[in-house]
């Protein structure tokens, strides 16, 4: 088989960076699971032996976490979207749209931080306060990351490095945006929307 | 120079490492990085081993005053936790790092400067460790490092701070490279190679990397807890308000049983490579083997509260967990059967390595027994905590992964080197260590009947200890000699070893189908694999491909379950970026032992690393095909 004509510029499942993004993916998903697994955890034992009602604390106001589902949406369908666009070759447009996404990142961002600011209790209140803060602050830090990542794709979109075929770094950047935006619902759901059922 | 001379030339320069003490940092490449692990773990191993020797010394004779309490308690805290961290995981990956592409086929890891930049973390986190000890503020809270002794109340010194760090920052190590594996394996198989042909010990590495992406996440999250309640005061094992010291038994434990299997299953990967090399025939029942490997790497998962038997856990989940602990010795079995069947039908030929695989069978097989004991729960609450437990795991871990490994070492040593390391040599060693292993090692089950507990630094006459745990101590000088005998094995084949050839034990997998030590190409053409053993089954390997390009690092994609040609891809070339990487992501969890401020600073500086590693070198060129 002749190899010589294939293309070397994929984006796909076929290059190796797809996969190795799904790993990255997959063990932070993993981190995310066990923390929540620890979270229910402590509610299970604390609740069964009456050593403390769950949360214990003040409810935090959802109307920050909230709102940031939809911007983080937002987010992915802007990352999605300029995927589309590059592949039309219209880098420019996609650069926009990284703009675009990084700005409403840094409004959740900025969300994020009035919302933690205006929390009803500190990380060391007790155990529910501690996931609160922690959860919060980690996925807060991603949504740094993909804004700073983001940021370097858009400059180099806007300076002509990426074409209609080589954008595998659009790709991953866009994947991971996917994963920062999946990762929030579990943790919005756990953290925030159970403690306010009546079980 | 003709064609083909030309196309080699250009492979070298293509592929060439760069010169000096800077060009050394910035090498990628797969065999060189896989043999820094190799060089690097076995050091770790020996300073481990001589933390063992001193701890025996130590437990000789009642009431020595070699080392003190405090001093004891950090020795065999790092031990413990330099063989886990330091020596198993990293030897098994190093070996994998290694030996996985060459036996597959392809030129290179799929992403060559993250597996840099896991050695460097791995380098880093280890000298950090020991470091930590000759400073005196190593951990000292056992290397599974139980809460609420390890929390600031009652550890209130760095101690614990840097196990919570840097444990999490050698992960990140592990998981790097676990997901490099896993890609590699996955996707870039030489054409023809399908799942149902892939050697054994690929197999294993791929269940070890999978097992790793899923458990280490366990321990990452448990010391990320215990980072913060002691740096930042959370609360997640403050039992007075919510929080439970339990939850960490949990997570470590989570991680914990399915590690033991993590260094065992690429050690019995080894094991299922040497032992038909050596019997002249292929592994009896493959598929048994590879299937049990699989259930082994599954049912680990189900296993970790048999270390928690004693802490009041109800009963019903003590039974489970005791069913699925006796479970796991039913996939072991069939693969210590399919073992002896294969040495019964060949004809074996006892060379060093397969003496260790034998001796593996022997010592694994009596672990094997220990741990159906205490996976019942009454014997266990007999013998929780006592010596029987040491015993019992030294016998699994050094029968089960260090015999394999050293195995490995000398039937691989011709490929790493291009030398044979000595028989006779080779002979010694092996047979010192194991009489010395046993020696050091029976007489704790009795130590433990007789109600000696862990982890104390000495102890007093009238407990009649005394005569076993000289006896043991004589039995640990006498390993530490034979293992001993392996450096020197190393330096005199250095210096005198004869050349080894390409394939010295006339071997089937495609790594010996290379030169030894392999080009850093190492394959002029991909081949074509059409059989489980192609260098026994195949008269010539043909080329898979033409076309494919020399003047830069291309590599072929392939797919997961056929392994059919799917693409050409073009790997990233030498680079300091993921030296700089790693410094920077010490800096965070290291500096964090002082100030978690640290942390903040290091997220920009391990962006900027990131950055300048992906950053395209210029000229960018059209970025289309033309």
């Amino acid at each position: 088989m002749n190899v010589e004509s294939w293309t070397r510029f994929h984006s796909d499942l076929r290059h190796p960076y797809w996969w190795g993004i799904m790993g990255l993916i997959v063990i932070e998903s993993t981190v995310i699971a066990i923390f929540l697994a620890s979270y229910f955890y402590l509610w299970i034992v604390n609740s069964s032996t009456s050593r403390m009602s769950w949360p214990g604390v003040e409810l935090p106001s959802i109307v920050y976490p909230s709102v940031n589902i939809g911007l983080l949406l937002f987010c992915g369908w802007s990352m999605w979207y300029g995927g589309v666009l590059i592949h039309k070759n219209k880098t420019k447009a996609f650069g926009w749209l990284a703009v675009a996404c990084c700005i409403v990142a840094t409004l959740v961002l900025w969300f994020r931080w009035k919302q933690m600011l205006g929390l009803p209790f500190s990380y060391d209140e007790n155990a529910y306060a501690s996931f609160v803060w922690v959860l919060s602050g980690f996925h807060f830090m991603h949504v740094l990351a993909g804004i700073l990542g983001t940021a370097v794709i858009g400059w180099l979109s806007f300076k002509g490095y990426y074409t209609e075929q080589r954008n595998l770094g659009v790709q991953i950047d866009t994947i991971y945006w996917y994963y920062i935006v999946a990762s929030w619902i579990p943790v919005y759901f756990v953290i925030y929307i159970t403690p306010r059922v009546q079980w | 120079m003709n064609p083909e001379e030309k196309k080699i030339q250009e492979l070298e320069d293509t592929w060439i490492n760069p010169p000096g003490f800077i060009g050394w940092l910035r090498i990628v490449n797969q065999t060189n990085i896989g043999i820094r692990y190799i060089n690097t773990s076995l050091i770790f191993f020996f300073m481990a081993g001589i933390l063992g020797v001193i701890m025996r010394a130590q437990l000789s004779s009642p009431g020595n005053e070699i080392v003190g309490p405090e001093m004891f308690n950090q020795i065999f805290t790092v031990h413990g936790t330099a063989m886990m961290f330091l020596f198993a995981i990293p030897m098994v990956e190093g070996l994998g790092a290694y030996i996985v592409p060459l036996m597959i086929g392809t030129r290179d890891l799929s992403f060559p400067r993250l597996s840099s930049f896991s050695y460097f973390v791995f380098l880093i986190g280890g000298i950090t460790l020991f470091g930590s000890l000759f400073l005196k503020v190593a951990p000292n809270a056992g290397w599974f490092d139980y809460v609420p002794l390890a929390l600031k109340e009652w550890s209130p010194g760095k101690n614990i701070d840097v196990y919570a760090t840097v444990i999490t920052f050698i992960e990140i190590s592990a998981l790097a490279a676990a997901v490099e594996l896993i890609v590699t394996i996955l996707k870039q198989r030489a054409p023809g190679m399908s799942m149902a042909r892939m050697p054994v010990f690929v197999w294993s590495i791929l269940v070890m990397a999978f097992m790793i992406v899923f458990a280490m996440p366990g321990v990452v999250v448990g010391s990320v807890m215990l980072a913060l309640d002691r740096l930042v005061g959370t609360v997640f094992f403050d039992a007075s308000v919510g929080g439970d010291s339990l939850l960490w038994q949990h997570l470590f434990w989570w991680f914990g049983h399915p590690e033991v299997y993590i260094a065992f299953l690429p050690a019995a990967g080894v094991v299922s490579t040497i032992i038909p090399v050596f019997c002249r025939r292929a592994l009896y029942g493959h598929t048994a083997v590879v299937l049990s490997m699989v259930a082994i790497g599954i049912i680990s998962f189900g296993l970790w509260v048999h270390h928690m038997f004693t802490t009041g856990i109800p009963d019903q989940a003590n039974a489970f967990f005791s069913v699925a602990s006796a479970m796991i010795a039913i996939p072991s079995g069939i693969q210590i059967y399919c073992w002896i069947a294969t040495l019964w039908t060949g004809k074996p030929k006892f060379s060093t390595a397969l003496l260790w695989c034998m001796g593996f069978v022997i010592v694994f097989v009596m672990g094997g027994l220990t741990g159906v004991m205490v996976a019942s729960v009454p014997f266990d609450k007999q013998t929780h905590d006592t010596y029987f437990v040491v015993a019992h795991f030294h016998y699994v871990l050094i029968g089960g992964v260090v015999f394999p490994l050293f195995g490995g070492v000398y039937y691989w040593w011709p490929k790493f080197t291009g030398k044979l390391l000595s028989e006779s040599l080779g002979k010694w060693n092996f047979w010192l260590v194991l009489i010395g292993f046993n020696i050091a090692f029976f007489p704790m089950h009795l130590l433990g009947f007789m109600g000696m507990p862990r982890r104390v630094y000495t102890y007093l006459e009238g407990m009649q200890w005394g005569p076993l745990n000289l006896l043991s101590s004589i039995g640990s000088y006498i390993l530490a000699i034979g293992f001993l005998l392996f450096i020197v094995n190393v330096v005199w084949t250095y210096l005198k070893g004869e050349r080894s050839g390409n394939n010295p034990w006339g071997a089937p997998t495609l790594e010996w189908a290379i030169e030894s030590p392999p080009r850093n190409y190492k394959f002029v053409e991909i081949p074509q694999v059409n059989s489980m053993n192609p260098l026994w089954e195949e008269e010539t390997l043909l080329p898979a491909t033409t076309g494919m390009r020399t003047d830069r690092r291309e590599v072929l994609i392939t797919e997961i379950l056929t392994g059919k040609i799917q693409a050409v891809e073009i790997l990233p070339t030498n680079t300091i970026w993921p030296l700089v990487l790693a410094v920077a992501t010490g800096v965070a969890f290291i500096g964090s032992i002082f100030s978690p401020w640290w942390f903040v600073i290091a997220f920009f500086l391990v962006f900027l690393a990131i950055t300048g590693w992906f950053w395209p070198s210029k000229p960018w060129g059209e970025g289309r095909d033309v």
